[in-house]
Formats: structure tokens, C-alpha cells, sequence
């Protein structure tokens, strides 16, 4: 019983632990966690968390992420394991002085900290030890995307590509879909619903029910290649991803590098800060090579199916420098093509004089696209609007 | 029993309640016919130990309505079963009333002047003319039932935030009758599966439990309770190829209820090895591929491969 009770006390620091990487506790969970914590559940852990995680996770993602951060926090010996496998093992022997100053860098608090573990899971000293020497085996390469990546918050250069994603936004405007829906202001008669309603009136229609058309917004989706080749465009098209999801739904930006992550809900986070230190997370493998074909193959299994369901448009941003099978991206583009027609490729280089679509992936998917258009600067983003007026 | 229980009674009431353990659970759903993982019957025993539905999400045909089938079944209750669309409104879900009626009522009540206005008014708009819809009827069984609101991320938003009131409350006002209270708090079960994301009132009033395809071990178990003819080889053999089919990379990933149907197949078909005949196995995929792509794409030397590891 006595152990029951000092685990209800660490509970505060549990649900502070979990709302640190997202989790949406409200009181009534916590009290519910309280709950759990007092009963038989908590006699093991092997029972304690599968109801913890039906109880606070609410969605798939966190549904993963839980057992790491249950294990980390209550069962504190195997935090230091999973920091190490995780990142790369410790070198034995002398470092070299390139990684000595590759370690320096990373302990600098302004990129540490975004990478490091959420602090409230180590509460011993040589926790924070550990954690910098996984940072030690980190390459210079990983240090410089992280820091172009941080440039997100400087205001005075991106915010023209913000200023151009928002005319693109109000440019892709909704279309009026032949279904209709209620209204609540007089307008067009709905006869279905007033001939109903006149039912309960003997026959008289004296209760009017209007209604106006459906409006079907376009949805986008972003897929934004953050690979080595695209290092000092990545921060401009983030915030060109920013300007595009802000205040709009039905619009996915997801990352493209060795692998595909979705950022859409941390590029959504109102808080900017945090914002930033959940991409510089979610952007781990940024600045490595390019698998288009791979990324664009995880896209159309997993995501375009919602993504790009009905009316959508999608914009790829990328050099077209692929390094894996150009068979599998030909093949991919031509399955993203068969869901969504308005396949847009943004590309970096496209404007320098004398530039032909040669890239073997490029030229692989340009028989796939409705409009090819340069986007190496703001201000070429600023002068898609009129390309795009006609989708 | 629990008449007009407000939100916190509920859950006071769940925590006096006999405490189900877990293991009793997965041996009562067993016994129904639904072999459930140890993660999923902890997420059975919080329903009904802290009153809150069930959010079940995951892949289609990994079985999350039969979820709900089998924990009618296994209580002994009834099925409440809501389909959400696009355009599910209040008249659909809650109640409405029998407008014919009233009329025939009111035409046949004509020229005899027996009753006031007041009381013709009230036998009007009393019980006999009520239609209940899912959601009413499920709060007014006599005893707990299972409400399954299913694919709920086909409805409107607006759907969902009317839900979250039915939900949280247990009751419904019916202007011309009164708020009903909930005789009884159904055991509730929401699936989606991930048409349209749900809104975060709604994930946080819920329990949440991502069903994954079983592993081979438990297909094999699931075939073998539903088919008990089926051989425990070639049980275990079909589990193993379909765990296989789902790692490659097809556009429809077949679900249990698509290797029951195949497992069914090889046995109306007599097959008791699945090597013995390889044309015959080729021939009856049909219940696990549905799309042509698919088909396409698993030709005879993929099936030959995967054969291969299993058998």
C-alpha cells in the first residue's frame, strides 16, 4: 500500500511528463489516473501501463509514444538504454578533434536543448552526461540542419514566404459543390425540409427551412524534401509550409528525407517556440540523402488517402536529386497522379539560367505534372500565385 | 438503479462495482468467440470501471466492430448499433416523432368532441407516437447495453459535438415530453477509421485503444474459434502466409475477417496442406485480394516465395 501511495504522489510529475510531449490530461483524466493508480492495476507494471495508455494516450501517435515515456518516467533504470540505442554508441578511444568541436557545438543550450530528452524523464546528475555524449556521436552535417532549421524564428527574411503561401492559400479557393447544405439565413428554399416540417403544422408550411451550396475547400498536401542537397532552401520552405497551413484545414505538410514524417501538427502549434522544438525532433534524419521514391511510396500507402481525398492539390518542393530507385518513383508519381491531377513540383534550382530538368528523378517525374514551376526565393514564391490561378 | 446519475455519480458507481479482472474478460470474450489481446481487455475492464466510451481505431477489418459484437455478447446485453454517414442528424440518431400518426390521430379524433384540446394535445405528443432512434433507445434499456457508434469519423463535425453532449450527459430533452433520463449507462464503443480526424473534445472524453492485425499466434487462435474444423496446421499455416501477404506492399491490406474467409474457402475446398496444391491456392487468393492492382501485383512466383517460408 505504502508503494501505491508514493506512486499517486509521483502522478503530478507523470502527467506533467506526458502533457510535455503533447498529451492532452485534462483534470478528469488525471483524477481517472488517480483512480487507476489506487487499484489492483498498479500491483505490476505490465498491467499498469496498457491502462495508463488506453486512459491518457488519444490518438495513434501517442498510443506509440507512450510505453517509452511510461517506462522512462516509472521505471527510471531504462532511460540511460534507451537514450543510448537510440542515438549513435559511444566511440572507445581518443576522439579526433573534429568531433571533440562537433560535441562542443551540440552542447550549445541553443541546439541541445530542442534535441535532448524531455528533462522531467532523468533526474540523476549523469543523466545530463549521458545525453551529451549522445550528442557527441552526432555528425557536423545533422549540427547544420538543425540550425538552418532554427532560423524558422527569425522573422525579417521568411516572412515574405509566409506573405506569398497565404496568396496561394486564398488563391486555391473553395468551389461551390452541387450538394446543398442548411442555412440559417433566408435564401434558396430547402423544399425536402419545409414540406417535413409542414407535417407537424397539418400541411401548412409555416416553419421555412433554407439552404446554400456545400463549399468544398481544396485540400493540399506539402511534401517538402529536407535532404542534404536542400540544406539552405529548408528554412525558407518551412516557413512557406507555415504560411500554408495557418488557419487553413484540410492541408498536410509532411518532411521527406531517408523517410517521411507528417508535420502538420507541429507546424500548427501556436506556440512557435515549441513549434520549432518539436520539428527540429521530428526532422532527426534531415540533411542525409534523398529516397523520393520511397518517401512519395509511405506517402500513397499511408497518408494520401486522406490527404488528397476529393478535391486536392499536391505540392512537391524539391531539387529532384534522388539516390534511390527511379523505376519505384516513376512508378509512385504515376499512382500520386492517378488520386490528384494538380500535381505542382516547386523546384529550387529551376530558375538559374541555363537549367534544364536533367536530374534522373526529376526528369522521371516530369511527364507526372500539371504545372513545374522555380521556387529558389521568396520572390519567386511570391510570383506563384498567377501561375497557380488556373487550378 | 441509477436514475438521473449525473456525470460524477457515474463514476462513483463504476468504482463500487464488482472490479472485473482482466483475465475473466479475455476468457469471456473467448468464450464468445473473439480472442482479445491483454492490452485490449485492460481497456474493456477501465470502461466499465471509470464510465468512459471506448475510442477503438486501426486498419480496416482488424475487427474493432466486432469488438463491440462480442461484448454484448459476452454480458448477455443488447446491440445498439449507430452507422454514422455524412449527413447523420438528430432526427436520425436521437428520436423523432411519428408525424403520420399524429395526423391519422387527429383526422380520426374529428367531430367527436370527447376530449379537450389540452388532453388531445398531450395523447399527441405522448410515448406512442415517440420513434426512438439508437441513441435514445440505448439509454432507456432497462439494463446496461452496448452502444456501438460506428465509423464515426463518416459523420459531420457538427454530429460529433451533438454526441459529446449525449455522451457526457445521459439525457435528452424532448421539448414536448420532458428531459429523459438514462435508465441505464450503455458500455459505449466508437470505431473510425481515420477518413477525417476527430475533433480533441472528443479523443479526450474517450478511452483509446489502437487495434493492431493479432499476430500469428492469435489468428491462428481467431480461425481456429470460428472454424473449429480447421485443423491446427493448417490454421497456423494460413495465419502465417496472411501475416506475410500484409508485409508486402499492397494498395488493400487483407483484414481477419478476409482470412476467415479464406481459411473457410480452403476448407469447403478440401485443401489440407496449403504446398498440396499450389493452383488451387493461387486460384481462391480472390478472397484476400480485392483490388486488381493487387492482383496484378501478386503474381504466381510471389505466392510460390512466400509458400516457401511457410510450409
Amino acid at each position: 500500500m505504502a508503494a501505491q501511495a508514493r506512486l499517486i504522489e509521483r502522478l503530478a510529475g507523470f502527467t506533467a511528463t506526458l502533457r510535455a510531449s503533447g498529451f492532452e490530461l485534462g483534470i478528469g483524466k488525471t483524477e481517472d489516473a488517480a483512480r487507476i493508480l489506487a487499484s489492483d492495476l498498479a500491483r505490476r507494471p505490465s498491467s499498469l501501463r496498457p491502462a495508463l495508455r488506453a486512459l491518457c494516450a488519444s490518438n495513434h501517435a501517442e498510443f506509440l509514444q507512450f510505453d517509452a515515456l511510461f517506462d522512462a518516467f516509472f521505471l527510471g533504470r531504462h532511460v540511460r538504454q534507451a537514450v543510448r540505442s537510440a542515438g549513435n554508441p559511444p566511440k572507445p578511444g581518443p576522439r579526433t578533434l573534429r568531433e571533440i568541436k562537433a560535441g562542443r557545438e551540440a552542447m550549445n543550450p541553443a541546439t541541445a536543448e530542442a534535441t535532448a530528452p524531455p528533462d522531467a524523464l532523468t533526474d540523476t546528475p549523469d543523466d545530463q552526461q549521458a545525453g551529451a555524449a549522445m550528442q557527441g556521436g552526432a555528425s557536423v552535417a545533422e549540427n547544420l540542419t538543425t540550425r538552418a532549421l532554427a532560423d524558422l524564428t527569425d522573422p525579417a527574411a521568411l516572412a515574405a514566404a509566409e506573405a506569398a503561401a497565404l496568396r496561394i492559400r486564398a488563391c486555391l479557393r473553395a468551389r461551390k459543390s452541387r450538394r446543398w447544405r442548411t442555412a440559417r439565413h433566408p435564401g434558396r428554399l430547402d423544399l425536402r425540409r419545409t414540406i417535413r416540417a409542414s407535417l407537424a403544422r397539418g400541411g401548412t408550411p409555416i416553419d421555412l427551412h433554407y439552404c446554400k451550396p456545400r463549399l468544398r475547400p481544396l485540400r493540399v498536401a506539402l511534401l517538402i524534401d529536407v535532404s542534404g542537397s536542400m540544406t539552405l532552401i529548408t528554412p525558407l520552405y518551412m516557413r512557406f509550409a507555415l504560411g500554408m497551413l495557418r488557419g487553413a484545414d484540410k492541408t498536410e505538410a509532411f518532411l521527406m528525407h531517408t523517410s517521411l514524417v507528417s508535420v502538420s501538427a507541429a507546424l500548427r502549434d501556436p506556440d512557435r517556440v515549441r513549434a520549432l522544438d518539436r520539428l527540429t525532433l521530428l526532422s532527426k534524419g534531415a540533411g542525409g540523402g534523398t529516397r523520393l521514391g520511397e518517401s512519395l511510396a509511405r506517402f500513397n500507402r499511408h497518408h494520401a488517402k486522406y490527404a488528397l481525398a476529393g478535391r486536392a492539390a499536391c505540392f512537391i518542393l524539391s531539387d529532384g536529386f534522388e539516390t534511390g530507385d527511379i523505376a519505384l518513383l516513376a512508378r509512385e508519381m504515376a499512382a500520386l497522379q492517378r488520386r490528384c491531377r494538380r500535381l505542382i513540383w516547386l523546384n529550387p534550382l529551376a530558375a538559374a539560367p541555363g537549367y534544364t530538368p536533367s536530374a534522373r528523378g526529376m526528369s522521371a517525374a516530369l511527364p507526372y505534372l500539371r504545372i513545374f514551376a522555380p521556387a529558389g526565393s521568396a520572390a519567386a514564391l511570391a510570383a506563384l500565385p498567377a501561375k497557380l490561378a488556373r487550378l | 438503479m441509477i436514475h438521473g446519475a449525473s456525470g460524477k455519480q457515474r463514476r462513483h458507481w463504476g468504482c463500487k462495482g464488482r472490479a472485473v479482472d482482466r483475465a475473466e474478460i479475455a476468457t469471456g470474450f473467448a468464450a464468445v468467440g473473439y480472442i482479445a489481446d491483454r492490452d485490449l481487455a485492460t481497456a474493456i475492464m477501465l470502461m466499465d470501471m471509470l464510465g468512459r466510451p471506448l475510442l477503438l481505431e486501426g486498419a480496416a477489418g482488424v475487427g474493432k466492430t466486432a469488438v463491440a459484437t462480442a461484448l454484448a455478447a459476452c454480458h448477455g446485453s443488447n446491440l445498439i448499433r449507430l452507422q454514422c454517414y455524412e449527413g447523420l442528424d438528430q432526427a436520425a440518431a436521437l428520436y423523432e416523432w411519428n408525424y403520420q400518426r399524429q395526423l391519422l390521430a387527429i383526422k380520426a379524433r374529428e367531430g367527436r368532441d370527447d376530449a379537450s384540446a389540452a388532453e388531445i394535445e398531450e395523447d399527441l405528443f405522448s410515448e406512442r407516437y415517440l420513434l426512438q432512434r439508437p441513441l435514445l433507445a440505448a439509454i432507456r434499456e432497462p439494463t446496461k447495453a452496448v452502444l456501438l457508434i460506428d465509423e464515426i469519423d463518416r459523420a459531420d463535425e457538427e454530429f460529433e459535438a451533438f454526441l459529446l453532449e449525449i455522451l457526457s450527459d445521459f439525457q435528452v430533452s424532448i421539448p414536448e415530453l420532458g428531459t429523459i433520463k438514462a435508465r441505464s449507462i450503455p458500455r459505449v464503443i466508437l470505431t473510425s477509421n481515420g477518413t477525417r480526424e476527430l475533433s480533441d473534445a472528443l479523443r479526450r472524453r474517450c478511452l483509446y485503444h489502437y487495434v493492431e492485425f493479432p499476430d500469428i499466434e492469435r489468428e491462428a487462435a481467431i480461425l481456429r474459434s470460428r472454424l473449429p474444423a480447421l485443423g491446427i496446421d493448417l490454421a497456423g499455416q494460413v495465419a502465417t502466409l496472411v501475416a506475410a501477404i500484409r508485409r508486402e506492399d499492397l494498395r488493400k491490406t487483407p483484414g481477419v475477417a478476409e482470412s476467415l474467409d479464406w481459411a473457410a474457402a480452403l476448407l469447403g475446398l478440401g485443401v489440407g496442406h496449403l504446398a498440396s496444391d499450389p493452383e488451387l491456392l493461387f486460384d481462391s487468393l480472390i478472397c484476400l485480394l480485392k483490388t486488381q492492382e493487387d492482383r496484378a501485383r501478386f503474381d504466381r512466383t510471389t505466392l510460390s516465395r512466400l509458400l516457401a517460408q511457410v510450409a
